[in-house]
């Protein structure tokens, strides 16, 4: 029986072995290849200076055009919206760009039914993958998502992505193979519009969203200012009010949920616009935040 | 709980260990444990079923006493009787009640008679036609006085629910089992770590070759219509190799698993791909299945020991059965009368027991008679496994018209943005790999051992796919 457990811890370790070789070497070449998902392009980039930064999720994405702020305003920008993300995702996001020394003067925060949603959702999670064996990172990953196989197990992330990154995008990542998709820190825009559908917001709001007070805490910590905005809504998206009560909450909020409620032109669905109307919504949004 | 899972990873240690060190005093400690252990493995997937399989038992073992009990012939029958409506009858309600009655519908509404019918709700219970069979088995072994039924409940409750080949067999025996639970089980270090090998080796089948294969085989069979022949010809090769590394990857771990409780189970698959003939191949696939259906329903109904009409017709009785057991759905049972009409042929000319011995027996690499010979049989096979796959008869017949027009050979790239061809190295590499070790068990045998063992386990790691959950194949049937 002794010998056999020997036996098998022996293969055991040597199982753990290549699981943090692998591990490491995987990290390794995803860190340093062409990124194949957004959040891999964000965290990547390192030592830059950006006067405006947007944190949000597909409402911000698709509908914040850095270029076009630049040309209005003369201030460089980047958009680090990522679709379907939570606030946890983009406070995570926040203190890891500032922990690979990205500096901005602003930011701006998307706030709507997302005040409701808490935890790292997958697509930004698959994004992280390659950069927890890097400490800056594992210093500011969420403290609650810790206890996660996939944050300690070594290796075991990568069999939870495979799809992201499996053995063929390594090679593709080692040979440096040009990604057919294009990731964009400007804007990302729908193009076309979309049929007029019906959206819904929750019909009631979570007591507090922690991940929120910990991104305006650390904005004050850092000295800087964090506008918090709602982005256009169709007009027909049931519990519109939901983002009243969150105003009662944030009365700093800029609600900007209506303000195309005549303009069915620029939705390419009930929460998302299209090209023209990203562009006339970043206007606005300028207009009333950046012009000084 | 699946094999290839987080719970099992921390469930098996945690039996193993008490078996071996808190369990150890005597056989029936040993059994109380693996008992527990197995109807909590059951549990796991759904605990209202247990009762299933605890009536299922109590009940065969109740007969089997009865059968053995009566002196007349004609009690015995009746007792025999009752237990194979009971498990049949159960079979039938759980997995077949709604194909029949959609049948029948479909069959009066062609003599243009409309029947309505709304079919039931019926979950089918996980590993009923496993467990179904190996407890008919016992009860027509103990009518057939082959063996004396046991009087320990407990024991016989294990035979039936032992939870390495609970789910997906394989289909054991009593005559195998019995003894062995029998007896205090002492360590063995060689059993145990053959135990692990095996594990490690149907694993690396199933994540490795059977998920791999999975994902290409589900994108060209739901799309089969905008596939090219290449990729559909390629479909089928790979669904073949699925379900290879699927049902004996998970045969492979419940072997091994068994092992490490010092219980020796049957083997299910000896290399059938490797197989010159349809005999051969039929005594290397799923064999517990196989001399299942020899033993209680071939042999029974006459066997080949009878005219030539009647040989042919217990073979296309055997096949479709065979068919209808792994599933309700007229496609199993096409899949079976493709096997009975390509295997009459050979009982025919009297050469399905002609190749009992391995393949390339005496050389590296097989002659070109036999490389034709294996090529041909794995062609009739692989054809059959493309009605096996399919959701219907007509999507089957249309995926061989495409096959058959031969429209197109080109490199095809998929909505999974993979190239249609691109795990035919895996493939080769697998084949390559069992070839050099046809003659083994497994392949952490004989020289290099050690390194082919952290080679596996580095593919295992690389190339297994985890993310995309496939539960094993033969779990549905």
């Amino acid at each position: 029986m002794r010998k056999f457990l020997k036996y098998a811890l022996g293969l055991f370790l040597v199982a753990a072995i290549l699981m943090v070789s692998l591990d490491y070497f995987y990290s390794y070449a995803f860190r340093n290849s062409e990124p194949r998902l957004k959040v891999q392009k964000i965290l990547q980039l390192k030592d830059q200076h950006f006067d405006i930064a947007f944190f949000g999720s597909s409402r911000t994405k698709a509908h914040i055009d850095c270029n076009l702020i630049e040309e209005l305003t003369g201030k460089s920008c980047i958009n680090l919206g990522v679709s379907g993300a939570t606030i946890t995702d983009m406070n995570f996001i926040m203190k890891a760009v500032v922990s690979n020394n990205i500096t901005f003067n602003k930011a701006f925060m998307q706030i709507d039914y997302n005040y409701n949603l808490i935890g790292l959702t997958k697509l930004v999670k698959a994004g992280i993958v390659p950069f927890l064996t890097d400490s800056k990172i594992k210093n500011v990953f969420p403290e609650r998502e810790k206890g996660n196989p996939y944050y300690w197990l070594p290796f075991y992330r990568y069999f939870v992505y495979n799809r992201n990154y499996g053995i063929r995008n390594l090679f593709a990542s080692i040979i440096q193979k040009k990604s057919n998709i294009e990731i964009n820190l400007s804007i990302t825009p729908n193009e076309g519009q979309g049929l007029y559908v019906d959206g819904s917001f929750p019909g009631s709001l979570i007591d507090k969203n922690e991940d929120l007070n910990e991104m305006i805490d650390f904005t004050n910590n850092i000295g800087k200012p964090l506008v918090l905005f709602t982005a256009p809504y169709c007009k027909k998206v049931e519990n519109r009010y939901i983002i009243d009560s969150i105003q009662k909450r944030l009365p700093e909020l800029k609600n900007y949920i209506s303000v195309f409620d005549k303009q069915q032109k620029y939705f390419f669905n009930c929460g998302h616009l299209n090209k023209t109307g990203a562009r006339e919504f970043t206007r606005i949004l300028t207009g009333d935040n950046l012009m000084e | 709980m699946l094999f290839n899972s987080i719970p099992y990873l921390i469930f098996l240690p945690v039996v193993f260990i008490l078996y071996w060190k808190v369990f150890n005093g005597s056989g029936r400690f040993q059994n109380y444990l693996l008992l527990a252990a197995s109807y909590f493995f059951y549990a796991w997937w759904d605990y209202r079923f247990l009762g299933l399989i605890i009536f299922s038992s109590a009940l065969d073992y109740i007969l089997s006493l009865k059968i053995s009990q009566s002196k007349r012939k004609q009690t015995r029958k009746i007792w025999l009787g009752i237990s194979l409506f009971s498990n049949l009858g159960l079979l039938a309600y759980f997995k077949y009640f709604n194909f029949f009655l959609e049948s029948w519908s479909e069959a009066w509404s062609q003599l243009g008679f409309e029947m309505n019918y709304s079919s039931w709700s019926i979950i089918l219970p996980v590993g009923i036609s496993f467990y179904t069979f190996q407890t008919l088995s016992y009860t027509i072994e103990v009518f057939k006085e082959r063996m004396e039924p046991t009087k320990d409940f407990l024991k016989f409750s294990l035979y039936v629910a032992f939870f390495p080949q609970l789910i997906a067999g394989p289909i054991e025996r009593a005559q195998n089992l019995l003894p062995q639970l029998n007896l205090k089980r002492n360590f063995n270090f060689q059993q145990a770590r053959e135990g692990l090998h095996l594990i490690i080796w149907g694993l690396f089948k199933k994540v490795v070759i059977a998920d791999t294969c999975a994902i290409y085989v589900n994108e060209i069979f739901d799309n089969h219509e905008n596939m090219n022949s290449l990729s559909l010809i390629l479909g089928a090769v790979y669904f073949a190799f699925q379900i290879y590394g699927d049902f004996s990857g998970y045969s492979d771990m419940a072997i091994g698993t068994a092992r490490l409780f010092g219980i020796n189970l049957m083997q299910n698959f000896n290399y059938p791909y490797f197989s010159r003939n349809l005999g051969e191949f039929w005594r290397r696939w799923h064999i517990s299945l196989s001399t299942w259906f020899r033993d209680y329903l071939y042999i029974p109904i006459g066997g080949s020991r009878t005219n030539r009409i009647h040989t042919i017709r217990n073979i296309f009785v055997i096949f479709l059965v065979s068919g209808l057991w792994h599933g309700a759905n007229w496609t199993f049972i096409v899949w079976g009368g493709i096997h009975a009409l390509f295997f009459i042929p050979v009982l025919l000319v009297g050469r399905n027991r002609k190749y009992l011995d391995t393949a390339g027996k005496n050389h590296y690499l097989p002659g070109i008679k036999e490389t034709v010979q294996m090529l041909y049989t794995f062609g009739i096979v692989t054809i059959g496994w493309i009605f096996f796959r399919a959701d219907s008869f007509s999507t089957a017949i249309d995926y061989l018209k495409g096959i058959i027009e031969l429209n197109n050979f080109d490199l095809q790239y998929l909505a999974i943005e993979r190239y249609n061809v691109d795990i035919i190295a895996l493939i080769f590499f697998f084949i390559a790999f069992e070839w050099h070790h046809r003659k083994t068990e497994h392949p952490f045998k004989g020289d290099f051992k050690k390194l082919k063992l952290i080679l596996i386990l580095l593919l295992i790691l690389t190339l297994g796919v985890f993310s995309d959950y496939q539960e094993f194949i033969y779990f549905q049937f």
